[in-house]
């Protein structure tokens, strides 16, 4: 019964590590109590956020597929402008997408980078998303730094 | 008598001889002095008159070969290189017509990509805008350009200015000439009228310089900097129920709008 229990209690912990997101801070971040369910929220002195999310991906959906669903949710529907799309690559050799935008113009100059990576995993695959965003002139700056966070968390 | 007589006209030879080889040595001495001193002043009136009346009416290009006497060397063109290669000079335009859901936005991604290339905005209405980018990176930013929005139509012209450009630049340079030859002139006038001849002269080859120094930096700017003419026609956003929604929540909770209203920068 008891090495039933600590089996279950293995079990138990292991699918909670696998189903935690480890992300590093950008430098010049700091990370806050996490508000909104975010797996990491951290902000710039200058007000600048970056957060992290992960959320169960269909197994069929791939980076591709996502790519093309949060292009339409941004660049369609909402009108946000594409500055610039690539695909960004994790220090551990994973295959991420990053896009960067510009709001629409009743938003204020503002740019937003998303950056995602897919995680296959066994059961069920994870989108990883990454979100920052701030004034162009202020967030353009740390873009070097988020990026290497990024590389570094995936 | 006889003997009286003979030598009073031997006397008479004598003094008809001295007094003609006296004013033959005077007239030599004065032929000299006026040689010296005449010479010049003739020659000072000759050649501005020669010059300013011969120059009213002609161009600076005409000049350069003709009454003053100073040109170019042969061969020689301000713009060759030391192996005698002439850079081309080539004013390139382009024309974009884009498809695009937020024009203000378009508006200003394309500045950016403007800046960013080292260009700027040279004029901005609401469905346009003009951008001059450097001719070197022209091409890098009409592509970039041309994925601002969904491109509808594409106009690429190039130029080559070579030759009117380096004859501007013969023609300043002759010009300048020009008038170095008659500033230096004009100080050795003495004669009030040749000297207002070649003042104006001077005003006007002045003029000329300037006129022809404006269209040579006008060219040089329009061969540095290509000009890329962007044409915005907003298409209304992509209807919410012509496509069917995702069933992933937190794509709709993507953007700035949830990100900074939802304890971001405030």
């Amino acid at each position: 019964m008891i090495a039933l229990l600590l089996r279950v209690a293995a079990l138990t912990l292991l699918a909670v590590l696998a189903t935690a997101c480890s992300s590093v801070v950008p430098e010049g971040f700091v990370p806050v109590p996490n508000r909104y369910g975010r797996d990491l929220e951290a902000l710039s002195a200058d007000g600048a956020i970056y957060t992290t999310t992960c959320h169960i991906s269909p197994e069929e959906a791939t980076l591709d597929f996502w790519k093309i669903a949060v292009k339409r949710e941004l660049a369609e529907r909402r009108g946000y402008a594409i500055v610039m799309e690539g695909d960004l690559r994790a220090k551990s050799g994973a295959l991420g997408y990053e896009l960067v935008l510009r709001t629409p113009a009743s938003l204020g100059d503002q740019r937003y980078m998303l950056a995602l990576f897919l995680e296959p995993r066994w059961g069920e695959n994870r989108v990883h998303v990454i979100e920052a965003a701030g004034p162009a002139e202020l967030i353009e700056p740390k873009f070097p730094a988020i990026r290497e966070a990024i590389r570094a968390s995936y | 008598m006889n003997a009286l007589c003979r030598w009073r006209a031997a006397v008479s030879r004598a003094w008809t001889f001295s007094l003609c080889l006296a004013s033959s040595a005077l007239l030599l001495a004065c032929a000299a002095s006026y040689g010296r001193s005449a010479a010049p002043a003739e020659s000072r009136d000759v050649s501005a008159e020669g010059r300013a009346d011969g120059l009213v009416s002609n161009s600076v290009s005409t000049l350069e070969s003709r009454a003053l006497g100073f040109d170019l060397d042969e061969g020689e063109t301000p713009s060759a290189s030391a192996g005698n290669e002439i850079e081309r000079r080539l004013v390139h335009t382009g024309a974009l017509a884009l498809a695009v859901p937020d024009a203000s936005g378009a508006r200003a991604q394309l500045a950016e990509l403007a800046t960013g290339l080292g260009g700027y905005v040279q004029s901005e209405r609401d469905a346009a805008i003009v951008l001059r980018i450097p001719s070197a990176r022209f091409r890098e930013g009409l592509e970039s350009a041309a994925k601002v929005g969904r491109e509808l139509s594409r106009r690429i012209d190039v130029q080559d200015v070579t030759e009117q450009y380096v004859d501007l630049e013969l023609r300043v340079k002759n010009a300048r000439a020009l008038r170095d030859r008659l500033e230096a002139l004009l100080q050795k006038c003495d004669d009030v009228k040749s000297a207002l001849e070649v003042e104006r002269e001077l005003t006007r080859v002045r003029l000329e310089i300037e006129q022809l120094e404006a269209q040579l930096r006008s060219l040089g700017q329009r061969t540095s900097f290509g000009t890329l003419e962007v044409e915005l026609r907003q298409i209304a956003h992509a209807p919410p129920r012509s496509t069917a929604a995702l069933p992933f929540s937190w794509i709709g909770s993507l953007g700035v709008e949830n990100l900074l209203g939802r304890g971001g920068a405030e």
